[in-house]
């Protein structure tokens, strides 16, 4: 549908006057394609979120194909992405039967299933490792499926995915703990709720639901708040740690074959009709039989890309503070505040104390709206929300307050998942929008991902399966946790493995030296405390960190001052003479 | 023009104040306040809990030195570096070049605290020491 | 290897080498545990002057410090285990504690009736002073980048700020200058340094390098590589002044925001920890409340002086020979009269928290909680007769201060101690 017709005009007018009784004036609506564009250029971040959501409502009441959001806040928009500073042609001229954009936790998921496949797959990632965005910035919950609202996608990826974590942590050798979670009451009254809770249940397919009394209650977690008033218990919640999931996939897509490439921005495409011919990257021109968009807070970047938007991402900032492992012992159930409403627009999407699978415990997460895609600052304001939830266990104290972070939620205006593959070119899969409850979903959309990639493929020619899939991964062993038995052996084999490097989470110089190696190597200091907790204990690294930087420059034959800590431009040492010359 | 300092002597750190005295010094002045100064005439300090303060602030005022510490680095091929330090205090204006000799400097040999490194260090009558201890390795 | 030692010592630097060498003379048989390769905990990087002016009375560098305990270990019954790190402590019924260690040989055991732990301390972090903005690199803290510059020989940035003008933050000051680096300042949040008298002159005044108090850093700038900080002023109670934000450019922030005294491994054994000193409270002979159990050093609260340290290392020592030693009796142990020592007045906190009728006379340190001009000193016993007193003139948090009290002057039935301070 187009803004010229009369429908068209209809409903642009509709939407014009609702924002205007709203006070927003600035904002220009068009019609492309059965797509409502929003531009122009508003005061306050407020007014364009206005502009969005009731984009989103229009949408909706209308059966449009999507909304995008273009409006500008005083000429400000999101900052552009940030290119790797790398420029070669390690990708130019290669052809892979499938590409996923984007290395987070859908992107390899995604190419974990697509290699149950006899096809060439590529992952693309901007940065130096997998996962770092998203999909490692969020407290790790494997949600039950009881927040999202009946009927999205999110509700049924939730669900799906939920149960699909027990065999995907049994064959990919990750952390899974259900604890369940409960929802507090802190007013006797909210028992009230119960048949609005157990019909949401129902509704969404979340098996188990009940209401546990004040007492029992206070019988599984003595150290919960006097306050409560009993709860409403989930017992298919679970926990999993985001950065093991992430590199469990990614190492088991790599053993079956996936090629993984870093510091690799896609920056445009080329298409002949409705297909996309060309990818092109910082590290030359690739093309692929399907392309999948799992890029996260870029998405509609991509998908703009390829000449077909129909939606678009506002982010949505969240911090989460870890508290102190000695804690650990305080809780034995995910704790929060029962919200319904999904995440639409709530300051706090209920969040709470999430018991992490290292054993410490995560406050959070809060919501903000922002302009900034990529912004992982972290304020005051922040912490004191954070606070009220320490409110809960009477034991916690600000000083127990190890480290906090921020992250950003990829939503779109219409708060929902987009996994489909494209109306319009004819070699495009989406995963886009993936907010929370993403890292429950992930199974599940990866799955449906996979098959929808398929089903393009197919259309060139028979797809048969790898004959040599094998969808088990051994993980590297955390020695620590060995009885001393099995730590002998080790040791006997190797005697780094009996130097301990990081006495505040007990990692010793082999398991360190081991990340730097195998299929999906560390190649940063941070990267190396992603795969073993060096670094991620209560010193934060302050004791490890000149002899993990020694351990790597010996094993890549670099000079310490050449180890960097993260991404492009992370440098942390320099030498003497460099004061001079500049770094 | 009476000059304020800490004493550092030791870790007390005790308030010096002293006042510079002219040139004539006459003998048998005795202290007014504990410590004390020296002679009528000569400078005068107080704020010293123990002798070592006067001489203290009389280097201060006349040619203050300081003992440099710093490390070397060695030919070991893991980047071992020796600590060192000047076997006496060296006059603090010196302690720039005293670095740029140190950055010049390579240990090739083991060494245990209290090894020389550099003998008659900057044309002093002092050496640089070894304060660690090295295997060569 | 399952092996019994009388005394086991964990941690080999200024403290735990101290204790190893008081045990062994007391007549015991000791086993000296340390994680690291070499023995000197952080004395090893620890290159500047100042250590032993007490207790060798020379100012010798830390480097030189270590060795002479190190030298003191040869000759004795004290058996050395580099590279050996604790897992895991119970206490045992009859023989004491069992532990289990980790090293390069494998997994093996100890077990002895007396444990020292002199596992000294880690830096307080960034985030546990809540330093918001950007996660860069570039942030230091001051030890670890001292680390960085002396063992490694390699400079945490070109153009530093110090948020922290505490001991080991000062002596980073004039170490980076020196090294080449520019030290923009050393900002404090209180209204008053922290770090020794000393240090502030030969650190700062001597540089140049000007020192901000009532300022501190909340904010640091740069994705992936510190590009800049932002202080601002704070009223006595820390809170920031509006419109006092500076923006100052910079490669790396360098923080020296105080020192935690490692005791994990007390959880597993119950040992709670006095909230002030954030070790636990022991008697004069370094025990905590579980019998055979010591402490001393920067585990015990943290000290400014390595001399104390290994003072405290000593009498653990000959505290833990004694005990296991059986030269205090099987009757004594668990029933030993206690006597509390309680803080009153301006006391920040004082060691040791209590004192046993057997044992040594105390040697007691204290930091007053304020800076004072004139201040007096009172044991009392809770009738209010006064068993000591001593005068100061000048009294700083920094400082701890320290004093011998005889046992003697302790009357019969006293209750507790009280120690007072006040301003007269």
């Amino acid at each position: 549908m187009e803004s010229r017709s009369a429908r068209g005009e209809k409903i642009l007018a509709v939407y014009l006057k609702k924002l205007g009784s709203r006070g927003i004036t600035g904002v220009e609506a068009s019609l492309e394609d059965g797509v409502l564009f929003l531009t122009g250029d508003v005061p306050t971040l407020e007014d364009r979120l206005t502009a969005g959501f009731e984009g989103a409502k229009i949408k909706k009441k209308y059966r449009l194909r999507g909304v995008v959001n273009d409006v500008t806040v005083n000429q400000r928009s999101s900052v552009p992405m940030s290119l790797p500073s790398i420029n070669d042609t390690l990708l130019e001229g290669r052809r892979f039967d499938a590409v996923i954009i984007g290395g987070g936790i859908i992107g390899t998921a995604a190419a974990r299933e697509l290699s149950r496949w006899n096809i060439s797959i590529a992952v693309l990632e901007k940065e130096e490792d997998l996962g770092l965005h998203a999909s490692s910035r969020n407290d790790g919950m494997v949600h039950p499926g009881f927040a999202a609202s009946p009927g999205t996608l999110k509700a049924s990826y939730n669900v799906r995915g939920n149960r699909l974590y027990t065999r995907a942590s049994e064959e990919l050798g990750f952390t899974l703990r259900r604890p369940g979670s409960i929802l507090l009451f802190s007013h006797p009254a909210m028992i009230l709720l119960l048949p609005v809770f157990k019909r949401r249940c129902r509704k969404n397919g979340v098996s188990g639901g009940r209401w546990v009394s004040r007492r029992t209650l206070a019988r599984w977690e003595p150290e919960l708040t006097d306050k409560q008033r009993g709860g409403f218990l989930l017992p298919t919640a679970g926990i999993i740690s985001p950065q093991e999931v992430v590199l469990a996939y990614g190492e088991n897509a790599a053993s079956n074959g996936v090629e993984f490439f870093f510091h690799t921005a896609v920056t445009g495409m080329e298409k002949q009709g409705d297909i996309i011919t060309r990818i092109v990257t910082n590290r030359g021109t690739l093309s692929a039989g399907v392309v999948l968009n799992a890029a996260g807070v870029w998405a509609d970047q991509v998908a703009d890309y390829a000449g077909d938007r129909f939606f678009s991402i506002h982010p949505r900032k969240g911090v989460d503070a870890i508290v102190d492992k000695k804690q650990k012992d305080s809780l034995n159930h995910i704790v929060g505040m029962p919200s319904l409403r999904g995440n639409r627009r709530s300051h706090s999407k209920g969040g709470g104390l999430v018991l992490c699978v290292e054993g410490n415990l995560l406050l959070g997460p809060t919501a903000e709206e922002v302009l900034d895609r990529e912004d992982y600052t972290t304020h005051q304001k922040d912490l004191a929300i954070l606070k009220k939830h320490m409110e809960l266990d009477r034991r916690l104290r600000e000083s127990d307050i190890i480290t906090y972070y921020a992250g950003t939620r990829s939503a779109t205006w219409e708060e929902d998942f987009i996994v489909q593959p494209s109306d319009r070119v004819a070699n495009l899969v989406y995963a886009a929008g993936i907010q929370s409850p993403g890292v429950a979903s992930a199974p599940a959309i990866a799955e449906d991902l996979a098959a929808f990639a398929v089903k393009i493929l197919e259309k060139s020619g028979a797809v048969g399966p790898r004959p040599d899939f094998n969808p088990h991964r051994t993980p590297r062993p955390v020695l620590a946790e060995l009885s001393e038995e099995e730590r002998r052996r080790w040791i006997e084999k190797d005697p780094a493995y009996g130097r301990i490097v990081c006495r505040c989470e007990e990692v010793s110089e082999g398991e360190i030296r081991d990340t730097l190696r195998g299929g999906l190597p560390a190649t940063t200091v941070d990267g190396v405390k992603r795969r073993t907790r060096a670094g991620a204990g209560r010193c934060h690294g302050g004791f490890c960190l000149p002899r993990v930087m020694e351990i790597m420059a010996r094993e890549t034959g670099k000079d310490l001052g050449d180890i960097p800590r993260g991404g492009d431009g992370s440098w942390i040492l320099m030498k003497r003479k460099e004061t001079v010359n500049g770094k | 023009m009476e000059k304020q300092m800490t004493c550092i002597a030791c870790p007390r750190g005790c308030r010096l104040v002293v006042i510079p005295g002219t040139e004539e010094a006459v003998s048998g002045a005795r202290p007014e306040s504990d410590g004390g100064s020296i002679n009528r005439g000569g400078p005068v300090i107080t704020g010293n809990r123990c002798p070592k303060g006067i001489d203290y602030a009389l280097q201060e005022i006349t040619n203050p030195v300081r003992i440099l510490t710093s490390t070397v680095a060695t030919t070991s091929p893991g980047g071992i570096r020796m600590p060192v330090k000047t076997s006496v205090e060296i006059p603090k204006e010196l302690m720039k070049e005293a670095m740029a000799v140190i950055h010049r400097t390579v240990l090739s040999r083991p060494g245990i605290p209290g090894d020389v490194v550099i003998e008659g260090f900057l044309g002093l009558k002092t050496d640089l020491v070894a304060t660690g201890e090295w295997d060569g390795q | 290897m399952e092996s019994n030692y009388d005394v086991t010592v964990i941690g080999g630097g200024p403290a735990g080498m101290a204790a190893a060498v008081a045990a062994a003379d007391g007549g015991a048989r000791v086993a000296l545990v340390e994680r690291e390769e070499k023995l000197g905990g952080i004395l090893k990087q620890c290159i500047h002057d100042g250590f032993g002016l007490f207790r060798f009375n020379e100012r010798l560098t830390g480097p030189e410090y270590a060795w002479r305990y190190q030298q003191m270990l040869m000759g004795r019954r004290i058996d050395v285990f580099t590279s050996t790190f604790l897992t895991k402590i119970q206490r045992g019924t009859e023989e004491g504690f069992q532990m289990r260690f980790v090293a390069p040989g494998g997994p093996f055991g100890l077990t002895s009736p007396a444990v020292i732990t002199a596992t000294g301390c880690r830096e307080r972090t960034g985030r546990q002073v809540f330093l918001h903005g950007d996660r860069p690199a570039g942030i230091f803290t001051a030890g670890q980048a001292q680390g960085f510059v002396n063992l490694q020989g390699y400079l945490p940035g070109r153009r530093c700020v110090i948020l922290g003008s505490g001991d080991i933050g000062l002596i980073m000051a004039r170490r980076l200058t020196l090294e080449g680096a520019e030290v923009e300042g050393v900002y404090e949040v209180k209204q008053e340094p922290s770090g020794l008298t000393r240090n502030l002159v030969q650190c700062l005044e001597d540089f140049d390098i000007p020192l901000h108090l009532s300022t501190t850093v909340k904010e640091v700038h740069g994705r992936r590589r510190v590009e800049a900080v932002t202080v601002c002023q704070v009223d006595e109670a820390g809170r920031p002044v509006t419109g006092t934000d500076r923006r100052i450019p910079c490669d790396s922030l360098i923080l020296s925001v105080g020192l935690i005294p490692e005791n994990e491994i007390l959880d597993s054994l119950g040992i709670s920890l006095d909230e002030r000193t954030r070790g636990p409270g022991v008697d004069q002979n370094q025990m905590t409340r579980l019998p055979g159990l010591f402490t001393c050093g920067n585990a015990q609260h943290v000290n400014d002086l390595v001399d104390y340290v290994s003072e405290s290392g000593a009498a653990a020592g000959r505290g833990a020979a004694r005990f296991a030693l059986g030269k205090r009796g099987a009757e004594e142990r668990g029933t030993e009269e206690t006597i509390p020592v309680r803080p009153s007045g301006e006391i920040l906190y004082q060691v040791p928290a209590a004192l046993v009728r057997h044992g040594e006379d105390p040697v007691f340190f204290f930091r007053a909680s304020r800076s004072l001009e004139k201040a007096r000193l009172e044991l009392r016993s809770p009738g209010g007769e006064v068993l000591y007193q001593k005068r100061y003139t000048f009294l700083r948090p920094p400082e701890m201060e320290r004093f011998e009290f005889s046992m003697t002057k302790l009357p019969e039935n006293c209750g507790e101690l009280i120690f007072h301070l006040e301003e007269v």
